[in-house]
């Protein structure tokens, strides 16, 4: 029982370390801020993406082209820099999860169009591989949330 | 706990705030701003009659109608309509004037290529620099939609009332669009846009140049 609760303690020790959470933070501040650069760059090329999908009604289009983009830089150099670290992973995370449903629902209907996900830039098929990398950032953000030292400092 | 979630939800408020002003104002400053709501664009197909030559597409006007043409005494006429509808050839295009936003008039790969067979038409490729060179339709000059600033020479020598086709990848693809929209405001008459765009092209196996463009 003893050595079993030392091996829970030892691995949120590693999984709280400063520099693996700095990692996670930065990979995932790195992909958002990438990510949005051409789309910030060419919102009708982002646009026509997000129109492409068939889910959000043709009045939203350009809101949500116009908007997602800056969201993504702000929350990426946020977790970058440390600052608003827990409130950026939630946003980021709920993107994320829209992400996720947006492009299963798009390979169901059988739809062949551009990811979307880096803009025009990197121009790359929706497939089940896109998935997987959200799912992946997803557990990032799981990781940066419930270990970012702020928690420790309420709960104590 | 409590406290923790309050001050999350404030902090997201705050970060969301921050992103919409900063897009709003970003774009509003922008050249390449887009309109808050998107428009629907209305496209509309283009009859044959309406590009080439009564003669050439055997349309018989009512103007035109010989004593062989005319229906015989013996056979109802059933669309007696027809010639005042071929009068009227863009009767999408009628049906949309009173809504807002422009009309775009599409044209088939089939009517593409007899025109360009018959070498009328300026053609334009608006996709990017890159996409262009990696192959494009035989006499196609590229400018890309979203640099066209940059190429007001080419249409300075190009009369008004020049047949200009634009192309970009497909029918989802709205840089042919966005190009149409730039010269409509420079008042070129006649714009067609090829809806099936560079893949259309590429499935009907048609012929592909990948020469760079003499400037």
């Amino acid at each position: 029982m003893i050595r079993r609760r030392k091996k829970t303690d030892s691995m949120r020790k590693f999984l709280s370390s400063r520099y693996l959470l700095f990692v996670s933070r930065f990979i995932v501040g790195i992909v958002f801020v990438v990510a949005s650069v051409d789309k910030i760059a060419f919102p009708e090329l982002f646009a026509v993406n997000v129109q492409a999908y068939g889910i959000v009604p043709l009045y939203l289009v350009n809101i949500v082209a116009l908007i997602l983009p800056w969201l993504e830089l702000t929350t990426g150099l946020f977790l970058i820099a440390g600052v608003y670290v827990r409130s950026s992973s939630v946003i980021i995370s709920f993107a994320l999860g829209i992400f996720i449903v947006s492009i299963i629902v798009a390979l169901f209907r059988g739809l062949k169009i551009d990811c979307g996900c880096f803009g025009h830039a990197h121009n790359t098929p929706i497939g089940w591989w896109r998935v997987c990398e959200d799912i992946l950032l997803v557990l990032l953000n799981v990781h940066i949330y419930y270990c970012d030292p702020q928690e420790d400092k309420i709960r104590k | 706990m409590r406290r923790n979630s309050k001050q999350i939800v404030s902090e997201i408020i705050l970060i969301v705030s921050l992103s919409v002003m900063v897009a709003l104002i970003y774009n509003h400053f922008s050249d390449k701003g887009i309109s808050i709501i998107r428009k629907e664009i209305k496209n509309t197909g283009v009859p044959d009659s309406a590009l080439f030559a009564p003669a050439e597409s055997k349309i018989v006007t009512a103007n035109a109608r010989t004593s062989d043409t005319a229906a015989p005494e013996n056979i109802k006429v059933i669309a007696p309509l027809h010639a005042q509808a071929l009068r009227n050839q863009d009767s999408m295009a009628q049906l949309y004037k009173n809504k807002k936003g422009p009309v775009y008039n599409i044209i088939t790969l089939q009517q593409l290529s007899r025109l360009l067979s018959e070498r009328r038409g300026y053609l334009i490729d608006a996709r990017n620099k890159d996409d262009y060179q990696k192959g494009h339709i035989k006499g196609a000059h590229n400018i890309p939609a979203l640099e066209a600033e940059k190429y007001f020479g080419h249409f300075v020598s190009v009369p008004r009332d020049t047949l200009v086709i634009i192309y970009c990848n497909n029918d989802e693809c709205h840089l042919a669009h966005t190009l149409a929209d730039l010269l409509m405001q420079f008042e070129f008459k006649k714009i067609y846009i090829y809806g099936r765009g560079w893949d259309g092209w590429i499935e009907a196996k048609m012929p592909v140049d990948t020469a760079a463009e003499k400037d």
